[in-house]
């Protein structure tokens, strides 16, 4: 009996893990359809325009440039299908970055991260997409008590949390398993060990949660204008927000959607209003993300 | 001429009263020497007092044979203010102390000290001091002794410091000093121990002190200390042990006091220095002898064991191997410093080896002197490191000793050795080191690879649903499948009659398909009703079909096949009716729709096992 009630209270809580995959593994949901016949064809051609800018980035800088920016657009046209590909967007936002538009470059690498979270080479291309904005500290630095919260985990990727989870649970119920099997009489410290790998199975987990709750919430985003006047609310009538408007590259949080408006809050804490079509939200091609926050 | 003359009487107050007033200024300086008699080693001290001074210069001291001037560092300084009646007086008074130690005993004159305050310089006048040799007599009296009176060259013994100091009577107050109240009065400051001095070091470090006892020594009643220590013997005769003096502040007057509740209490009030030197108690330290010294002797003496190990043991030509040389003193005395190394120049080593000429330094632990060396073997052919010997001489025995470590077997491989030629003429590849590779930090990666996947939409990061629902399913349900396997297995071993019904009809139908289809049915029925195969009557049979709820077809065609079988189980040989591949198959069908039945309640009505 102790071994059916033990199992019983580990399986109670598998729907909470369940919530946490559903919530963390929200299948993208195109928003806007775009036919592109053969995208495959477009990406190839992206591509070569990208290795010619290579080729030529030293010898002749301005065709370079030239072949960044129609590589950049033909991968844009793709993710703006949309495909929700980390490779892809990876891609775009190398190609922006070289075209000089830091701005969509940030946006796609966001869009990257949240499709490959964790990747080196992601992080390393939006490093240095940052270091190219005009401000020169865009990096959204969040006081929300989440955020702050997610400080302490972050230094451990994503998935390896996952990895980590789920070895921890898989660990859990084997520990559990040995215990039914010898009718707990091997000396083991049993409920130390189960509690123990439950616990920070439950731990990380919760990180988990956490990020996909932060991320969901309170999506990442970036000004993509050149210049954007942010405004006291979600119309032309309202001030100006700023003295000053914001610059591209400049990364915030959205705070909310409304029609054509995105309320976002900026690096210093600040909160304005600034037009939808002016900056890009992370994880845009998820409808289900984007409505959560709203 | 009356002009001048009141001229003159008006400026030589003048001049008085300034001359006084700079003599005032510069300060009154006083000299003070106490004791004016002392003990010679004791330092006497010349105070020298300043009144007002403000600028005062380190005093000249003269130079005196037989005394030492040390001028204290430091100054003491007072300043004090008094107002009495209105009128302030301040003052300010400057100290200086002079020692002044008498290194021999006699009388002294000390020519003018003097000194500069202000600009005017004070002189103190020929100050005369005399010092007085305290003698030890039967007081204090400071001996080493060893167990052996007779040494040998190079041996250590354990040693003892035997210090006897008379207890102070005081016949006025009846008192005599005891051993812990006379220890006080040592001077460790003064004293020399010699070679007890780490023993004794280690003694005061721990906060402990030699013990004390009272014994007799020449009909005196004395007060004994001992500090032991090993002590290697030097050179032949009798050894010097003049490098340990004692000095002793012997008390020489005891006074009472009354303390805070009045009680009377006796403290020394006076004491004199006493020094003692260290005297030999007879020991005398023989010459090694000559005769047997063996050609590798290196001057240990006691009672030694030898080891030798290398590592590696399997080397190629030129490698180097360390060699460990250990040399236990198996008596226990500890004392190796002395203790030189093997001798590692003999032919059978040398040829085979090559090593570091530079003289070896062993390291001491516990009872072990701990030699390394490099050899580098020199040829293929090498198969051992020879014996090594180590000679000394054993004080208990008076001979020469030698012991050999055992030789130590190696794997000596070729290696490839490349000539000058080969190397100056470039045949080798120039060496280069390596530059260290320093990863940079920042810029773009190459491009992810354009491949038909790129312009596919994955799933958000790692956790797709099928890999969270398989992460978060597949242990707990295999948990699940080992708590049922453990439940099966329990009842399985628990209840024979369950264990007995399972797979019954498995087993039967497999039999019947054999053309046993009669005894298939009936171990069937057995199985079910928990009952030992073949114990099943058709009487029996009938009667459970009937309470299992068979119909009255399924009744008679079990009854059929059971008949069929009786008749040709008793039949008379060759009239039996052989089986069938119909009579398998009716079988099976029967047992097919004995499965059906209610087994429980045939259980029940015939009393089967539950």
């Amino acid at each position: 009996m102790k071994g059916i009630s033990t199992v019983c209270r580990l399986l109670t809580i598998i729907p909470c893990m369940l919530c946490t995959g559903a919530q963390a593994s929200a299948m993208p949901h195109m928003v806007q359809q775009t036919s592109i016949s053969d995208p495959y064809a477009v990406a190839v051609e992206a591509q070569q325009h990208y290795d010619a800018g290579m080729e030529a980035v030293a010898t002749d800088p301005e065709r370079a440039h030239a072949l960044f920016a129609k590589s950049a657009e033909l991968y844009q046209l793709l993710a703006d299908v949309p495909i929700a590909n980390g490779e892809l967007n990876y891609n775009l936002g190398n190609a922006w970055i070289q075209a000089g538009d830091s701005g969509k470059a940030i946006a796609a690498l966001l869009d990257a991260q949240l499709l490959l979270p964790g990747d080196a080479r992601v992080a390393a291309s939006l490093t240095h997409a940052r270091a190219l904005v005009e401000s020169g500290s865009s990096t959204s630095h969040s006081t929300a008590p989440l955020d702050r919260a997610a400080a302490w985990w972050s230094w451990l990727s994503p998935s390896a949390r996952g990895f980590t989870a789920a070895g921890m649970w898989t660990a859990l119920w084997l520990v559990v398993a040995y215990g039914v099997w010898t009718r707990w009489n091997a000396r083991l410290p049993w409920r130390t060990v189960i509690t123990s790998l439950a616990f920070t199975a439950a731990v990380v987990t919760g990180t988990c949660v956490a990020d996909a709750v932060r991320t969901t919430l309170h999506p990442p985003g970036v000004i993509t204008s050149e210049t954007t006047v942010a405004r006291k609310g979600n119309g032309e009538g309202f001030a100006p927000a700023f003295s000053e408007p914001l610059k591209r590259g400049m990364e915030f949080t959205l705070i909310e959607a409304r029609p054509q408006w995105v309320h976002v809050r900026l690096p210093d804490g600040q909160s304005a209003w600034v037009r939808s079509g002016d900056a890009h939200i992370a994880g845009a091609w998820d409808t289900d993300r984007t409505a959560s926050s709203l | 001429m009356r002009h001048f003359m009141r001229t003159l009487r008006f400026w030589i107050p003048q001049v008085l009263a300034l001359a006084v007033s700079v003599c005032a200024l510069a300060g009154d300086v006083a000299f003070d020497l106490s004791p004016l008699q002392g003990w010679a080693g004791t330092p006497a001290v010349l105070k020298i007092t300043v009144r007002d001074g403000t600028t005062i210069a380190d005093p000249v001291l003269p130079h005196v044979d037989g005394l030492d001037f040390v001028l204290q560092s430091g100054r003491q300084t007072m300043n004090s203010m008094q107002v009495i009646n209105g009128r302030v007086t301040r003052d300010n008074t400057t100290v200086l102390n002079v020692l002044i130690t008498p290194r021999t005993a006699g009388k002294f004159t000390i020519p003018p000290i003097t000194i500069d305050v202000d600009g005017v310089q004070h002189s103190s006048g020929p100050l005369t001091f005399s010092s007085l040799k305290s003698e030890a007599g039967d007081l204090l009296k400071v001996q080493v002794v060893t167990d052996q009176p007779t040494l040998w060259e190079g041996q250590t013994v354990n040693a003892t410091l035997r210090i006897e100091v008379k207890p102070y009577q005081s016949r006025e107050h009846r008192v005599t000093l005891r051993e812990g109240d006379m220890w006080q009065f040592i001077d460790l400051e003064k004293c020399e121990f010699g070679p007890f001095q780490p023993r004794m070091r280690e003694l005061l470090q721990s906060n402990q002190r030699p013990q004390g006892r009272e014994a007799l020594v020449d009909g005196q009643s004395m007060l004994v200390y001992e500090i032991t220590a090993p002590l290697t013997m030097g050179a032949p005769g009798v050894p010097d042990y003049s490098d340990v003096r004692i000095v002793w502040n012997y008390p020489s007057r005891l006074t009472a006091n009354q303390d805070f509740f009045g009680r009377s209490e006796l403290s020394v009030s006076a004491t004199r220095p006493i020094t003692a030197d260290a005297a030999n108690s007879g020991i005398e330290v023989k010459p090694l002898p000559q005769d047997g010294r063996p050609s590798d002797f290196g001057g240990a003496v006691g009672s030694f064991s030898v080891e030798a190990t290398a590592k590696p043991l399997a080397v190629g030509v030129g490698d180097p191997i360390t060699l460990t040389y250990r040399i236990t003193d198996t008596t226990g005395g500890g004392q190796l410093d002395s203790v030189g190394p093997p001798r590692l120049d003999a032919p059978a080593l040398t040829e085979d080896f090559r090593m570091p000429t530079a003289p070896l330094a062993g390291s001491v632990q516990g009872n072990t002197k701990t030699f390394t060396q490099t050899l580098r073997p020199t040829a293929e052919s090498v198969r051992e490191i020879p014996p090594i010997a180590f000679s000394w001489f054993d004080p208990e025995t008076g001979r020469y000793e030698t012991a050999a470590s055992k030789p130590i077997a190696l794997s000596v491989s070729a290696v490839e050795r490349l000539t000058t030629d080969a190397i100056l003429g470039g045949k080798m590849a120039p060496i280069q080191s390596a530059p260290a590779l320093v990863a940079t930090a920042g810029g773009l990666s190459a491009n992810a690879s354009v491949t038909p996947a790129i312009v596919q939409s994955r799933p958000v990061g790692a956790l797709s649903w099928p890999r969270v629902g398989a992460a978060l399913i597949i242990p707990p349900l295999a948990c699940a499948t080992v708590l049922l396997m453990r439940r099966r297995r329990d009842r399985r071993l628990g209840d024979r009659g369950w264990a007995q019904e399972q797979g019954a009809r498995q087993r039967a139908t497999a039999r019947a398909r054999t053309g046993a289809g009669a005894e298939a049915v009936q171990s069937y029925i057995a199985d079910r009703l928990h009952r030992p195969s073949g114990t099943v009557t058709r009487a029996e049979a009938s009667r459970c079909l009937r309470a299992a709820g068979a119909d009255d077809a399924l009744q008679q065609h079990v009854e059929e096949i059971l008949s069929r079988a009786e008749r040709a189980r008793f039949a008379a040989p060759g009239a039996a009716p052989t089986a069938t591949t119909d009579d398998a198959a009716r079988a099976v069908s029967c047992i097919a729709s004995l499965d059906r039945l209610n087994w429980r309640a045939a259980r029940a009505g015939t009393g089967g096992a539950e």
